[in-house]
């Protein structure tokens, strides 16, 4: 197989409808340039993500109603999904009021947090002799037991959004820290080395190689720690709150609303549920190169 | 499809699964009357020679827990027959665990009880530790600007997270000529400290506990008594056990009412002596005795005995004033979530029975 | 073309290893013209990489030795020298026409400037239609296309080649090999490039510097006087066949030192 490549000839022209040019595969190379997709429909892919998970929870769901019906037992000790659907629907204003509240502190937390584990994360990929200084700290702050502390912060900060923000920091921050430093650390040897001769210097290294190396890492990183960011908004909330979902808890608790209880728990879930979906769609936008292979298929591309 | 069909075993598995673990959570939660002779000691039933009972508390130990304390140190449970375990305090409410079979006894208040039982919790109270009212709206003493409940409109109050907290403050603040407006922070075991910080304007102290805590501290309170303003008088303390259980064990449930009735009647006669054996009982537990002699001193002066003296007694009267006052705010709520449209029967939420004569 | 462009002078080169100082460059002695080709060929390990991190700058040569580009001292500096690796280091996240733009990013050229300077050379190296393109999409032949335009279009005094065709099959090498003559003879490149194929470097040579094994010195420099164009029947013209007798002499014969 010859490549139309010569100096003289045009190496085709227009080439996105698949038509091999210069480079069409030898044997195993890559599939040519995307057209439209062949294989399985967006939600019939969708179905197969989602479809397995859903069954084992409807499954769940079925056998805790069938429970509850058999034994008789009293909704107080343990209601029926059922009753937990019916009292949360009725009580769906309190819910979503409490609800965003809590996304809200979620949200503006979980942002902060971000922020200081990227500071974190460059400033120890720039100062190398840091990272043996800070990542035992980092370490450190994942252990400290946050019940404990809560209180605390209120001594120390008030109860304004200050001492919220820092219990989000602190259960949060940890996994996106370790990802970036360990992602910027990952970076191509030998690619730096091409920067170098080209003539990089520090911050563009970091710029066009350690930063875009490290993306992956980051979602994989980002998406464990938010799906501890919800719950560490309401762990905030002991440390002093007009509304959120702790606290709704709390004072279903205290009249003894389980329904309302395991209510507020299954919005956690939905809460925490979708801001770990948004992840993959941010990631997407933000990491296109992958696209193109979760678009023909979840799974290994047949090479 | 052949990974359609390797599916249905799957699916049969994790329903059995499920069925399980559902049915041995539900199992723990037995419903009322239906503590099997057959079951494990843990239900409070006799394993040799002594009943085990299981008393849940309500907050770390204290002096509203003294009674149980001296009777435990004195042996006295030993003596009637009875193994004592104490479950200590978690944020679990002493009703759920004790309505849920998971303790036969516990520390509860008057309107816990009142909204339990009409939620449908099987509890009745069995005695009472604290005859009135032991705590009440505390600011702190320098709160030259606040000198009527009237006066906390627009202020922050931090509360526990309970459902009658507000409308109580609600109701004697506009006894007092206010509206009753006031923003909420829940804060939980940190609403003292947040008062004493002046983060907050007021909360609800124990008179004889956090109280004579912030005399200590160089934070003093002034109060505000509810009874002062028209409001209904109540059982500060009570002691709860599950219905079912006392139906089934009448005679163990009067050995250890009348035991922790014994222990409270020391406390109430001889506090001094009481706080050391309180003390006795959880080393550690307390920095500052002279905190805990001094509050039993106050409970036993002012708020254990009844008219006659006696440690222990309830009244309908007083069950049914805070009870309609509940009821009437909407604050009884029925087993199916919606709110009681029919005032309950008070003489249901209280017994004298097991109490000595 | 024999004026005095590129001269390596003395150039050694010792490293550090917890084992004790490995030479790994002797005395290095050469000059290049400029717009001539030159093939760098020896053992496996004789260190023509180094010589390549020296030449760009990445380096310095231990001792006295320099690198001199037209009489200027250039020794240790980066920025004369366009590099470009084994592997084709195509960042994934960028496409291939970002990907192509790199050094001009890195010289601090604006993008769009960076791109039309780019989009001259797409058409030459059959990269036509793919500037959106990832690299994941491209075959071998055309990352290493991709990876050479990157290097070229920086527009540096000389273009290091290392191994550049080493990963492909031997077909794709070989029409690579015909088109990067074809494009080096439209500009004016002076290139320098490391192979292990004895034929590959004959064909497109103007001279092929024979290095020893570690520590390397240069143990002959045969000149390659074959017309240009090449084509690809002169790989069994006899003065080729001759050329290629000599070198394979050089490079297998046990009375090397």
């Amino acid at each position: 197989m010859t490549i139309r490549s010569e100096p003289a000839t045009r190496a085709g022209g227009a080439p996105v409808g698949g038509a091999p040019v210069g480079g069409a595969p030898v044997g195993g190379a890559p599939a040519p340039r995307p057209g439209p997709v062949a294989g399985p429909s967006r939600s019939r892919r969708l179905l197969r993500t989602v479809g397995p998970a859903l069954l084992v929870v409807l499954v769940l769901l079925v056998a805790w109603q069938v429970t509850v019906q058999l034994t008789g037992v009293r909704p107080q000790i343990l209601p029926s999904p059922l009753r937990v659907a019916q009292q949360g629907w009725l009580n769906r204003d309190d819910l979503a009021r409490h609800g965003l509240s809590t996304l809200a502190v979620t949200l503006i937390g979980f942002a902060i947090s971000l922020v200081v584990s990227w500071a974190v994360a460059m400033t120890v990929d720039f100062v190398p002799w840091l990272r043996r200084a800070l990542v035992p700290l980092l370490v450190g702050s994942q252990t400290l037991p946050i019940i404990a502390i809560a209180p605390l912060m209120i001594i120390w900060f008030g109860f304004g959004l200050l001492p919220k923000v820092l219990v989000i920091i602190l259960t949060t921050f940890f996994p996106v820290a370790i990802g970036l430093i360990e992602g910027f650390a990952g970076a191509d040897r030998e690619t730096g080395r091409l920067l170098a001769s080209m003539g990089a210097s520090r911050w563009q290294q970091f710029r066009f190689l350690r930063l875009p190396g490290a993306m992956p890492r980051f979602f994989t990183a980002l998406r464990i720690g938010i799906t501890y960011a919800v719950v560490a908004a309401i762990f905030a909330e002991y440390v002093g709150a007009t509304s959120g979902l702790g606290i709704y808890m709390s004072m279903q608790k205290n009249s003894f609303r389980t329904d309302l209880v395991l209510a507020a728990v299954f919005v956690t879930a939905v809460l925490s549920i979708t801001l770990f979906a948004l992840t993959y769609v941010v990631e997407r936008f933000v990491c296109p190169w992958n696209k193109r292979s979760i678009d023909a298929g979840a799974g290994p591309r047949d090479v | 499809m052949r990974p359609r069909r390797r599916r249905a075993p799957v699916v049969a598995f994790l329903l059995a699964a499920a069925l399980a673990v559902v049915g041995c959570s539900a199992a723990g939660g037995s419903p009322p009357g239906s503590s099997a002779a057959g079951s494990a000691a843990a239900d409070g039933t006799t394993s040799g020679e002594r009943t085990t009972i299981r008393f849940a508390l309500d907050w770390t130990p204290n002096t509203n827990h003294t009674g149980l304390f001296v009777a435990l140190q004195q042996g006295w449970f030993a003596d009637a027959g009875l193994d004592v375990q104490i479950v200590p305090y978690n944020t679990a409410l002493p009703e759920t665990i004790v309505d849920a079979g998971n303790a036969e006894f516990g520390i509860s208040f008057q309107d816990s009880t009142t909204v339990a039982q009409a939620s449908g919790a099987d509890l009745v109270s069995v005695l009472a530790v604290l005859q009135h009212w032991a705590t009440a709206i505390g600011v702190r003493a320098d709160r030259a600007d606040l000198t009527s409940p009237r006066d906390l409109d627009g202020k922050t109050y931090a509360g526990f997270g309970g459902p009658t907290e507000e409308p109580l403050l609600r109701a004697v603040i506009r006894d007092a000529g206010g509206t009753g407006d006031f923003t909420t922070v829940t804060l939980g075991t940190s609403a003292y400290e947040a008062l004493y910080s002046g983060n907050v304007d007021f909360t609800i102290p124990f008179l004889a506990w956090e109280g004579i805590e912030a005399q200590h501290n160089g934070t003093p309170m002034k109060y505000f008594k509810y009874t002062d303003y028209g409001f209904p008088d109540a059982y500060s303390i009570v002691v709860i056990g599950n219905r079912g259980w006392l139906a089934e064990h009448p005679d163990a449930a009067r050995a250890f009412v009348r035991t922790l009735q014994r222990g409270y009647q020391f406390a109430a006669d001889d506090p001094q002596a009481a706080a050391q054996l309180l003390m006795d009982a959880n080393p550690g537990a307390f920095a500052d005795p002279s905190l805990v002699t001094e509050s039993q001193e106050l409970l036993a002066a002012q708020y254990m005995k009844d008219a006659d003296g006696k440690v222990g007694p309830q009244t309908l009267a007083q069950w049914s004033g805070y009870g309609k006052f509940l009821y009437d705010n909407g604050l009884l709520v029925g087993p199916d979530g919606a709110p009681l449209t029919a005032e309950p029967d008070y003489s249901t939420l209280f017994t004298d029975e097991y109490l000595s004569p | 073309m024999s004026d005095d462009y590129l001269r390596l002078r003395g150039v050694s080169k010792t490293f550090g290893t917890p084992n004790g100082p490995l030479p790994v460059l002797d005395g290095i002695d050469t000059t290049i013209g400029r717009g001539e080709f030159i093939a760098v060929i020896g053992p496996s390990g004789c260190g023509k990489s180094t010589l390549f991190n020296v030449l760009s700058g990445l380096e310095s040569p231990s001792g006295a030795g320099r690198v001199e580009l037209t009489g200027a001292d250039i020794t240790g500096t980066v920025g004369h020298c366009a590099y470009m690796p084994q592997r084709d280091l195509l960042m994934p996240w960028r496409t291939i026409g970002d990907n192509t733009v790199l050094g001009l990013d890195v010289q601090g050229v604006p993008r769009a400037e960076g791109r039309r300077r780019a989009a001259g050379l797409f058409d030459q190296f059959g990269l036509s239609g793919f500037e959106n393109a990832y690299p994941a999409e491209l075959s071998g032949g055309m990352r290493q296309r991709a990876a050479l335009l990157r290097t070229v279009v920086q527009d540096r005094e000389i273009v290091a080649l290392d191994e550049p065709f080493g990963a492909l099959d031997s077909l794709t090498r070989t029409d690579l090999q015909a088109w990067l003559q074809g494009v080096w003879q439209r500009h004016d490149w002076t290139v320098l490039m490391i192979t292990h194929d004895i034929r590959e470097a004959i064909y497109l040579a103007d001279r092929v510097l024979v290095l020893s094994p570690r520590p390397a010195r240069i143990v002959r420099e045969l000149a390659v006087p074959l017309p240009r164009p090449r084509d690809v029947r002169l790989l069994t013209a006899p003065e080729f066949v001759a050329l290629e007798a000599q070198l394979l002499d050089l490079l297998h014969s046990p009375a090397r030192s």
